[in-house]
């Protein structure tokens, strides 16, 4: 019965976490100019996203530059 | 190269915007320089990128889970030292108890031999105070009574120093049982404490294996 309802409670708070965002297309300003890009809203602070991200380029180890190009890594 | 985006090399630019409590990522692709992926001509590119980001959701939830979870086996670590320095309190306590109820008990002891001679010397008081002397005998009489006065006042004073010392062990020992009534009741909470922490880092770790 406890494991069904911490179950059941990890399936409510998962589904509202991956449910919180939708890609799309969008335009941004880097370095004064609009540009296309895809954007996305995610239901979770920036300091988790943005370290998620440089996980995950990094276990794929993908190079990463520590340059900053108008607010933008690459 | 980013695979699940382009089969060429490509330079990814993403910014994090804090919109608390959300987040926005904004994600530019580019072929090299400022030549960044466009619909119109990128169009496979420009989808593998909204997938990316839409199926990024799990890396970024497994990211928070696990900082969470980190976080919460650093709070259990604070209650389990918590619950440690509580025991150890505890033993203490119990080993002060032990010993101020011994004092009591010696105490009680030592203050009933020390009532006998205070009332023994009270009698010799009393009784050298019937004497009677002649002219001659007077002063040595005197001295008599007054020897007897200051055993008399010696005894009365040791007798009130072992009352006085018995009232101070009990007021201890009352204090000291409140202390272990306040602690009983501080290893009570840390222990609903830990329950509920553990209770909380397995909801966590059950959100994070639903994800994988």
């Amino acid at each position: 019965m406890k494991n069904y309802l911490l179950t059941l409670i990890a399936m409510c708070a998962l589904s509202f976490l991956t449910h919180a965002q939708d890609a799309g297309q969008g335009t941004v300003e880097i370095n004064k100019i609009s540009q296309p890009c895809v954007k996305a809203t995610y239901s979770i602070s920036a300091d988790m996203v943005e370290g998620a991200l440089k996980k995950k380029f990094s276990d794929a180890k993908l190079g990463s530059s520590s340059k900053a190009t108008d607010g933008f890594r690459v | 190269m980013v695979p699940e985006i382009a089969k060429e090399k490509i330079d990814v630019y993403y910014k994090v915007e804090d919109k608390k409590p959300s987040s926005t990522i904004y994600m530019l692709t580019s072929k090299g320089y400022d030549n960044f992926m466009k619909p119109e001509t990128d169009a496979e590119a420009v989808q593998n990128t909204i997938n990316f980001l839409n199926l990024f959701v799990k890396d970024a939830t497994a990211f928070l889970l696990n900082d969470q979870i980190d976080k919460q086996n650093d709070i259990i670590s604070d209650i389990e030292k918590k619950a440690k320095n509580a025991s150890k309190d505890a033993a203490s306590l119990a080993k002060d108890k032990t010993k101020l109820e011994s004092k009591i008990s010696d105490n009680a002891i030592e203050a009933g031999t020390l009532k006998n001679e205070m009332e023994n010397e009270q009698k010799a008081l009393e009784l050298v105070k019937t004497k009677t002397a002649t002219i001659d005998q007077v002063d040595a009489l005197k001295k008599e009574v007054s020897k007897q006065e200051t055993k008399t006042r010696k005894a009365n004073k040791h007798y009130d120093n072992a009352v006085s010392d018995g009232a101070g062990y009990k007021e201890d020992l009352a204090k000291k049982i409140k202390d272990i009534d306040d602690n009983q009741t501080e290893q009570a909470t840390i222990k609903n404490d830990l329950e509920a922490a553990k209770r909380k880092l397995e909801d966590l770790k059950s959100q994070l294996n639903g994800i994988k």
